[in-house]
């Protein structure tokens, strides 16, 4: 028989018409190159079901609160978006029957109320893994291990002309976060939550990424992708 | 809405192997969900799930143009999802596994990966797959078999091997 193990192997695999299915099945037991294409094929894709993730909950969050900030405020935000007048009322009407289970932080006040450019700066270098400058920071890094977070990066430096100490953390899963320092205040985004329990720590959530900020003797910023995580080393920094 | 948000794990999945850090993929699904409400002012698709993911697609490669472009210092690609202390010996080799799968994945070709993702993971048919990549159902398939192929070589020594072939 004149074929071709390959082509063969992976139409079966995609669901063959089954006339052709039970034709390929009998050529498959005396036909040990496309036996072992189909093997090797299944393998493969037994392996890659097992690489699905499931979003997380936040996510869904976001999005809903996401599409409505964008119903309500069509005004550009940092994302170009080609929003028409008609698109803006569509999703108001599809958002109309889950309205209840909208919640409204961080994405209900207007969407002009972008983050001070100090915290955008510190957010930008969260996402990109970069530090603020070169220099040797002259304070040493807090201790973290305790949440499992080891330092992975330090400088001193700027964040839109603040003077800041950045440490960079990682945990052996790979979540991240990052501690920034100043002796200057940060400024509070506009977007930000008061912290429960706190006097004047506040939260906000800027391009999925958690920061914390609690104006202690040295202000600080903690940033992570990871709400819990972020919160817990405030906690243990005694920052919250 | 709520029609929509079920596709929200697929989508996700879709993003991680478009881009390696989750918070990139967080944000395009979000972007993806922005663009389909701007996208379907005038018509719902008939195929939401295909056409969230050919924004999904799309909005995963604009992504992977920004990071391209991006000076990384001290984070450089998927890092391998290693146990903590807290997890159990099973729960942690499981862990180990598959964040080998997923290292392994970043390991094919882009469309390869792509092809596997839409299909194996996302579920689609390779007809819409086909439509969603623009590429012909053939091509589809071959990228698939072909990455599913090189991942099972790639892992081979990792993981158990198939059956043994029956007796006929």
């Amino acid at each position: 028989m004149n074929h071709d193990p390959e082509q063969l192997a992976a139409a079966y695999l995609s669901g063959m018409r089954s006339r052709a299915c039970r034709r390929f099945e009998d050529h498959l037991l005396a036909c040990e190159p496309c036996w072992q294409e189909v093997s090797l094929a299944r393998r493969g894709r037994q392996l890659a079901e097992t690489a699905r993730d499931a979003a997380p909950a936040q996510l869904r969050e976001d999005i809903r609160a996401a599409v409505t900030a964008a119903a309500t405020n069509p005004a550009p935000g940092p994302r170009p978006l080609r929003r028409s007048l008609a698109a803006v009322a569509i999703a108001v009407a599809v958002l109309a029957g889950t309205a209840v289970s909208v919640r409204p932080w961080p994405y209900s006040r207007p969407a002009s109320a972008a983050p001070p450019a100090v915290i955008a700066a510190a957010v930008t270098s969260y996402r990109d893994g970069s530090l603020p400058g070169t220099a040797v920071p002259a304070e040493p890094a807090p201790n973290l291990t305790p949440l499992h977070l080891r330092l992975a990066g330090a400088a001193a430096g700027r964040l839109d002309g603040v003077a800041v100490t950045m440490f960079a953390y990682s945990t052996p899963s790979g979540a991240r976060l990052t501690l920034v320092r100043s002796s200057q205040p940060f400024p509070e985004a506009t977007q930000a939550r008061e912290l429960a329990g706190t006097d004047d720590a506040w939260t906000v959530r800027s391009g999925g990424v958690t920061v914390i900020c609690a104006q202690g003797t040295h202000a600080m910023l903690l940033l992570g992708t990871d709400a819990a995580l972020v919160r817990q080393a405030g906690a243990l920094l005694n920052a919250i | 809405m709520r029609a929509t948000l079920r596709h929200a794990d697929l989508l996700h999945t879709l993003a991680l192997r478009l881009a390696p850090h989750p918070a990139d993929a967080a944000d395009i699904v979000q972007e993806t969900y922005l663009r389909a409400y701007a996208a379907w002012a005038r018509r719902r698709p008939d195929d939401v799930g295909a056409s969230l993911a050919t924004i999904c697609l799309n909005a995963g490669r604009d992504e992977l143009r920004r990071h391209a472009r991006r000076s990384v210092v001290f984070y450089d690609g998927p890092v391998p999802d290693l146990p903590g202390r807290a997890d159990t010996a099973e729960a942690a080799l499981e862990r180990l596994g598959t964040s080998r799968v997923k290292a392994a994945l970043w390991g094919l070709p882009e469309s390869q990966r792509i092809a596997i993702t839409l299909m194996d993971l996302c579920g689609f048919t390779a007809a819409q797959a086909a439509a969603i990549t623009g590429a012909p159902r053939g091509t589809i398939l071959a990228r698939v078999h072909r990455g599913r192929k090189a991942l099972a070589l790639s892992l081979r020594d990792e993981h158990r091997p198939a059956s043994p072939r029956a007796p006929r």
